[in-house]
């Protein structure tokens, strides 16, 4: 049985025809209970698909709508699509029936129930009242389908952010679900409050497509079953996490034309950046049993690596670096990186530190292991800059490969069959390009070839 | 809308957690070894001896004495009505969930042991407590840890949806010797506290209805309600929690 809502001209009554599409419903809370009333009865299992309740264009929110909005798990919710259906969530919950005024301690505001397309869930907290604590919307049942939603936080009806972005009185997370199966597309999260976090996904398969992450971090994190992350855009977010068998693909992550900058993260068994992603971060910091691979690579800071993370086939160029790539010892995270046909370019905005391009302070497996080497160092060294230092041979050049093993016990640091400048003769390359400031326990750099 | 009779049974693994004894061969005491000082006229300040090994009586045994106060005819008498029980007015939590469709059932007792100090007070610091609470849950049920005290609440769970294989629910009650004097008020807030936590575990957040088990701002005694669509949710959790239905088959 569908349900119908309009908050402009229905009515929050018992009368049996009530939710009719002549007789709509005022509220959603109201609509989600008859839902509820009709799944009880019917004694259906779960993952049965009993109706819709569609919510008409409007506003739904206090003193006439209530919360939480928990939509029964054989029900869809779906609005006049997201720009027209606006759930207000006040963070107070005194309405006409219970005048008492209260404030959330914790909760959701909506409860996705089989599926939720077309609407607005947007924190605009009333005066003395505060969204913090809370998350916008739960997607609870497993097969959940949630579509052309945006969940966002209303400007107006708070300070400034801080520096991060972040709005104080906005959703601790702006959506989130845990260990189960959903498609999440097409749809908005902005303007998150908590650290850094907008949307979490923890222990989740299935897939998310389509979606910006505007000051909303997102969190992936998968299971055995795979969690598919495509074609989204994330902007702004203090943070975006891929996690544990979740893969993220053909994505653009960070942008640094947007006031605040993105921390890519990428940890635990199975995660995967790549093919075909922009990144466009401050920071990416690999952790442990990953891949990256396939990817352009742009960072401002820091590209940091632990652990057997596998880094093939990106290009690796970022927009203004302290280091290219950074390989850390962490004796938490077994393995070697492998790092393979990768090309490195130097910056075009080189900083104050910019001098030891790549530093390597753990084992590491650039060529000659496990990786086939064939990463392309021939743009590495070069420097549009005008800072630069004059080499022997005349050439300005800029930096060097820093071995600095001094915490490893044993560092087996491999650079063969690698492509190299043709600026330094071939044959003197690991006294020229490398800086030892740790001895490694092993340090090969055979089969030099020119770069094309 | 009548739903006497309970559709779901949903099993519950009770575990009382208690501290452990100390080491009876193994013991760390003040002073020095007797022919440890090279300069005996000088005052060291404080030492310790070591004696004897961890190994040598093997594991410690389980304090009762630290932990829970509760007893298992007391947990008993929270899942079946037992008006013997002095601390029990005879009511249950399955009378609190009686309006959901969904019943409790014990279906086994663990005493469960972890160092002493914790199993005084769990600590606020969710990472911790779940480093201690779950290495000792069991597949199969609900695990409902009963300690004696947890910093800053009176319990917590885990909401997560229970169909994946390693997903094991997880709630845990306080005694709450401390939020009540009163037996009476004592018995029906712990019921209530029980009947919250197990909300949580079947898929519920917080709501700010005063009269809602579900209320997030501390137990009431007036917290007593469920509303239907929350009813909804908690039953299709229960379904494949008691094993009625069968999960989906993982993508």
């Amino acid at each position: 049985m569908d349900i119908y809502v309009d908050p402009a001209t229905g009515t929050d009554d018992d009368a049996a025809f009530r939710g009719q599409v002549a007789s709509p419903y005022r509220s959603l809370a109201r609509a989600a209970e008859r839902a509820a009333q009709e799944e009880l009865a019917s004694g259906l299992p779960p993952g049965s698909f009993l109706g819709t309740i569609f919510a008409a264009a409007g506003t739904y929110a206090p003193p006439v709508e209530g919360f939480p909005i928990i939509v029964p798990p054989s029900y869809d919710l779906v609005g006049a699509g997201s720009e027209r259906s606006i759930i207000e969530f006040t963070g107070e919950t005194r309405t006409t029936a219970d005048p008492t005024p209260i404030t959330y301690w914790g909760g959701e505001a909506v409860y996705v129930g089989r599926a939720m397309r077309g609407v607005t869930v947007r924190a605009r907290p009333a005066p003395s009242y505060t969204c913090r604590g809370m998350m916008g919307v739960l997607v609870q049942n497993d097969r959940s389908t949630v579509e052309d939603i945006i969940v966002d936080f209303d400007r107006t009806m708070s300070a400034p952010p801080d520096e991060r972005g972040r709005y104080d009185l906005s959703w601790m997370l702006n959506l989130f679900a845990t260990s189960i199966d959903l498609v999440l597309l097409s749809s908005t999260f902005r303007d998150g409050r908590g650290r850094n976090f907008g949307v979490s996904l923890r222990g989740c398969t299935g897939m998310v497509t389509r979606c910006t992450f505007e000051t909303a971090g997102p969190t992936f994190d998968g299971d055995p079953g795979g969690l598919l992350v495509r074609d989204i855009t994330v902007r702004g977010a203090g943070s975006c996490e891929v996690r544990r068998h979740a893969r993220l693909e053909a994505s653009q992550i960070g942008d640094i034309t947007f006031s605040v900058f993105t921390n890519l993260w990428v940890s635990r068994e199975g995660a995967v950046v790549g093919p075909g992603n922009t990144v466009e971060a401050i920071n990416i910091f690999a952790f442990g049993d990953v891949e990256i691979i396939g990817n352009t690579l742009s960072h401002g800071f820091l590209f940091q690596v632990t652990g057997g993370v596998r880094v093939i086939d990106n290009d690796i160029r970022p927009w203004a670096a302290h280091r290219l790539l950074e390989i850390e010892y962490n004796p938490s995270f077994s393995g070697i990186p492998v790092i393979e046909r990768n090309r490195f370019v130097a910056p075009e905005r080189i900083g104050g530190h910019y001098v030891n391009p790549i530093v390597v302070r753990a084992s590491a497996d650039f060529g000659g292991g496990t990786s086939a080497g064939g990463n392309d160092f021939g743009a590495l060294f070069q420097s549009p800059s005008s800072v630069a230092r004059t080499t022997p041979d005349g050439v300005e050049r800029w930096g060097v490969i820093a071995i600095d093993p001094d915490e490893a016990p044993i560092s087996v640091i491999r650079f063969d069959d690698n492509l190299w400048d043709e600026l330094y003769p071939l044959d003197r390359i690991e006294s020229s390009r490398f800086a030892i400031i740790t001895t490694p326990t092993f340090l090969s750099v055979a089969n030099p070839m020119r770069a094309p | 809308m009548d739903t006497p009779r309970p559709l779901y049974t949903v099993p519950i693994i009770a575990h009382r957690l208690f501290g452990q004894q100390r080491y009876q061969g193994f013991s760390i005491e003040p002073g020095f070894p007797d022919d440890d000082n090279p300069f005996p006229r000088h005052d060291r300040g404080p030492g310790f001896v070591v004696r004897g090994t961890l190994e040598a009586d093997g594991p410690p045994g389980i304090d009762r004495g630290v932990g829970t106060w509760r007893s298992w005819q007391e947990i008993d008498a929270m899942f079946v009505a037992d008006p013997t029980v002095d601390a029990s007015d005879g009511t249950t939590v399955n009378d609190l969930w009686a309006s959901s469709g969904i019943r409790f059932e014990l279906v086994e007792r663990i005493d469960a042991q972890t160092s002493s100090g914790l199993a005084r007070m769990l600590p606020a610091d969710s990472r911790l407590r779940d480093a201690i609470i779950y290495p000792l849950r069991r597949p199969g049920a609900i695990n409902l840890f009963l300690v004696r005290e947890i910093d800053g609440s009176w319990g917590y769970a885990r909401r997560s949806f229970p169909v994946r294989p390693d997903i094991i629910p997880l709630a845990v009650v306080s005694d709450m010797r401390t939020r009540s004097t009163d037996p009476t008020n004592r018995w029906r807030l712990s019921l209530i506290t029980l009947a919250h936590e197990l909300g949580h575990v079947l898929g519920l957040g917080h709501v700010a209805f005063n009269d809602n088990v579900m209320l997030g701002s501390g137990t009431r005694l007036s917290s007593v309600d469920f509303h239907l669509p929350q009813i909804a949710v908690c039953r299709s959790r229960a379904a494949f929690l008691s094993g009625a239905v069968a999960p989906p088959a993982r993508p």
